[in-house]
């Protein structure tokens, strides 16, 4: 079943997209324009760049240790108790990202489309979902992913290439947002909204032939940082700044304003079943990323198990926020910007820690 | 094999949840709203009117095609209620209206002129905070009352109502003299530091609407009763011998501003030129001339016609067509932290018509010809951009240029856009070139 279960590199590759990409439909977007005023895909653009440094030097580190997961080297590293302690982070890490997407989902559903449906009902159906792919396992998950790449692009690129004709690229202008350095350092602060890319770490040893990585992970980063940068541009030219800065949904809010002539309009429905669709996905994965995590810690074999609790507890943290605004404040701040900045230096800093310990021990002589 | 089978049920199980009523509301159970007006209350902050079809009638005369004989404003619920927001306004509506009332196809949205010189920008951010409204709702400021704008209207061509005055708007791509505004561009262009908004105008004519009240009271069984408007002309023409025609003045359809065309007969509405807005401030008006050197300058002109006194014959006019030539070209310099604006247009022209038959044929006619549609042009223009300057309200997007200067936001923001606009010079250019003479180039000399 484990053989069975694993991954290719497509899928793996089609699964990290998944994961960091999703951040664009929500208020992401909006959260870089308070960063960055109008120049926000500049902060995008940092914070993308410095997401892949840190990202790369994990990557670059871990590429020493193939077939090992990274539970194992963390305990090698910093020994059990603190090497636990990092892994467990970064499950609680993905818990919280499973959580607060999943309830950033329902809110931004119950907002823009069915408006007399509990929150609860549409948690439940995609924990539904989660479970469903918890038991198919990853390489289901992961197929999913690769399959739906296609219309994750389409959802992308509708409302962009549709609303050219409304661009406004002076209003581009000014080109620093609040100066350079302020701009640029706000966004390498907000790293963390990529750091979902520790995922690659995490599913490193589960890979079917030994493929890199670094490589997928710098790939995934670079597609994603794409996607964001593309949407946060377009917003940025449809919307002038403090507009921008002021809508809940951007991603959304783009995709209201297409028109095809005078005939074919409100295509937001369209383009809200593919968000909808990814973020499912996205919850499954991170859901399962908390499992997978938590798994390697205490060694458990068999995943399944813990799955069900794993999810009533999203659920329970999904509905600990009173509002939407809560929910975008607690997701970008304390979860994104603090929480995946962290979960993406541990392994790069765990990593780091073991090469100098490495080199020192070969230095002595001793074991490589 | 039996995990395939609870697979399968479960996704036809979801399929069901995923089919129509999104909002737990049946389509005959609801009111879908056409249009909305906000007018300055008299015993509340605001009056909301709004217009809803009636769909069985509305369905029914469609299927007839025999609009024509039905009087419109039959096939419309027409009511309006006074709230201090247009959100309680339409809570206070649904008490006694059946149907749930749905703003998810409103089309237009008619402001008072009132209204809009106090300020609309919270009434603004109410439709946009609104998920049921679409952004891509036009918007329309009357003169006078706005609840009249639906009462009075009868579009004749038209059944449906909303179709009326979005169709209207579309005819800006013909004669320029209008323009159609959205509520999202317009909410943009209110929070933006670097340009500000223009909504069409709409109003009633007066003339017209008396004209066919008379002519419903005849219907109606009424005595005939002499138009006062009517009668006054028929004792002009008798009184005066028929004008000469070089003496009647002869002023461009654009000059007018909506509620004042010389025209009888028809919808008593009528569409023409723009209010300017400073922020959410109604500041002043542009007249249907002004509105097209607006649609020149901003890019969105497709079509127009002007008249001129024809080259060498200053008795006869000549009336071209003009179509975009090149796009036109917008900057901003600054010397000494002093705006300069540039504007270039370039617009092509085709002869429409010309009343003498005087040689077009000569380079000389030709170049006079483009000479004086240009002058025109750049009278037009510069008036509009004079207007908007002493109201420091750029509608024209020399700020979205100007800001090209800054290499930050906060020092764009400290140079204060608006003050600067008021005082800056402008430098326009207006370039016409003459394409085509129509079908008839010109007078054949036969000896």
């Amino acid at each position: 079943m484990e053989n069975a279960n694993r991954l290719g590199y497509q899928e793996y590759l089609g699964l990290l997209i998944v994961s960091t990409s999703t951040v664009m439909f929500f208020d992401t977007p909006r959260q870089f324009f308070l960063l960055g005023a109008n120049a926000a895909w500049l902060s995008v653009v940092a914070a993308v760049v410095t997401a892949t440094v840190i990202y790369g030097i994990a990557g670059l580190a871990l590429e020493q240790y193939p077939g090992q997961s990274f539970a194992d080297i963390a305990v090698q590293v910093l020994g059990r108790a603190l090497g636990s302690a990092a892994v467990l982070f970064i499950s609680l890490y993905f818990a919280f990202v499973a959580a607060f997407t999943l309830r950033i989902l329902s809110e931004s559903i119950v907002t823009t489309a069915l408006t007399n449906l509990p929150i609860s009902v549409i948690a439940v159906v995609t924990l539904l979902f989660a479970a469903y792919a918890g038991h198919r396992g990853w390489n289901a998950i992961a197929k999913s992913c690769w399959v739906s790449l296609p219309f994750l692009a389409l959802a992308a690129f509708i409302p962009l290439v549709l609303t050219v004709e409304t661009w406004m690229p002076d209003i581009l202008f000014p080109l620093l947002g609040h100066g350079a350095m302020r701009t640029l350092l706000s966004g390498a602060q907000a790293a963390g909204v990529m750091s979902d890319i520790v995922l690659a770490i995490i599913l490193a040893g589960g890979l079917q032939k030994p493929v890199s990585p670094l490589k997928a992970g710098v790939i995934a980063l670079a597609l994603s940082g794409f996607l964001l940068i593309s949407v946060v541009l377009a917003v940025s030219m449809v919307f002038p700044y403090p507009v921008a800065a002021q809508v809940t949904l951007p991603y959304y809010s783009l995709s209201r304003t297409l028109t095809i002539g005078r005939f074919l309009q409100r295509l937001e429905a369209l383009t809200l079943l593919l968000w909808a669709f990814a973020t499912v996905l996205k919850v499954a994965i991170s859901a399962m990323g908390c499992v997978t995590a938590y798994a390697q810690v205490f060694g458990i074999r068999d995943r399944k198990p813990i799955i069900l609790p794993t999810l009533s507890i999203v659920f329970a943290l999904s509905m600990l926020p009173g509002s939407f605004f809560d929910t975008g404040h607690i997701l970008w701040l304390w979860v994104r910007v603090c929480g995946g900045a962290v979960s993406l230096i541990l392994p790069a800093l765990v990593a780091v820690v073991a090469l100098v310990r490495r080199k020192a021990a070969q230095a002595k002589g001793g074991p490589s | 094999m039996t995990s395939h089978r609870i697979m399968a049920a479960a996704v036809l199980a979801l399929a069901l949840c995923t089919s129509g009523c999104g909002r737990i509301s049946e389509v005959d159970e609801t009111a879908f709203v056409f249009t909305i007006t906000l007018d300055p209350g008299e015993q509340n902050r605001l009056q909301v009117g709004i217009r809803i079809p009636v769909p069985r009638l509305v369905g029914k005369i469609q299927g007839q095609a025999a609009g024509a004989t039905t009087d419109p404003q039959s096939l419309y619920l027409t009511t309006s209620a006074q709230a201090p927001t247009i959100m309680d306004s339409i809570a206070l509506m649904q008490t006694y209206l059946s149907r749930r009332i749905s703003l998810e196809h409103t089309r237009s949205i008619v402001v008072a002129e009132t209204l809009a010189r106090a300020d609309i920008e919270p009434l603004m951010r109410t439709l946009m905070r609104e998920p049921q409204l679409r952004s891509t709702s036009l918007l329309f400021v009357s003169k006078g009352t706005a609840f009249r704008i639906l009462t009075e209207n009868r579009p004749v061509l038209e059944i449906n109502a909303s179709k009326y005055a979005e169709l209207i708007t579309y005819w800006q791509d013909v004669t320029g003299m209008i323009r159609s505004t959205q509520i999202g561009e317009f909410y943009n262009m209110m929070i933006s530091n670097a340009m500000d908004g223009v909504i069409p105008l709409v109003a009633i004519n007066e003339k017209v609407l008396l004209a066919r009240k008379q002519q419903e009271r005849e219907k109606a069984g009424g005595p005939v009763a002499p138009d006062p408007a009517r009668a006054e002309d028929i004792q002009a023409k008798q009184e005066k011998p028929a004008p000469n025609e070089d003496a009647v003045p002869k002023r461009t359809p654009g000059s007018f501003l909506p509620g004042h065309l010389p025209r009888d007969g028809g919808n008593v509405l009528e569409f023409m030129g723009v209010a300017v807005f400073r922020k959410g401030k109604m500041v002043g008006e542009l007249s249907g001339n002004e509105t097209l050197a607006l649609n020149l300058l901003t890019g969105r002109f497709k079509l127009a016609r002007v008249t001129v006194h024809e080259p060498g014959n200053p008795n006869k006019l000549a009336t071209t067509v003009i179509y975009p030539g090149r796009p036109t070209r917008l900057a901003v310099e600054l010397t000494d932290g002093k705006p300069v604006l540039h504007a270039r247009i370039v617009v092509d022209a085709d002869i429409d018509s010309l009343e003498s038959s005087s040689e077009m044929q000569s380079a000389v006619h030709v170049a006079e010809l483009e000479r004086l549609v240009a002058q025109q042009l750049h009278r037009w223009a510069e008036s509009a951009i004079t207007k908007t300057q002493a109201w420091q309200a750029d509608v024209f997007g020399f700020g979205q240029k100007a800001r090209r200067h800054f290499a930050t936001w906060d020092e764009w923001e400290k140079f204060d856009w608006a003050s600067h606009y008021k005082e800056a010079e402008l430098k326009l250019e207006v370039k016409v070139n003459l394409r085509r003479t129509g079908l008839i180039t010109g007078r054949v000399t036969t000896r």
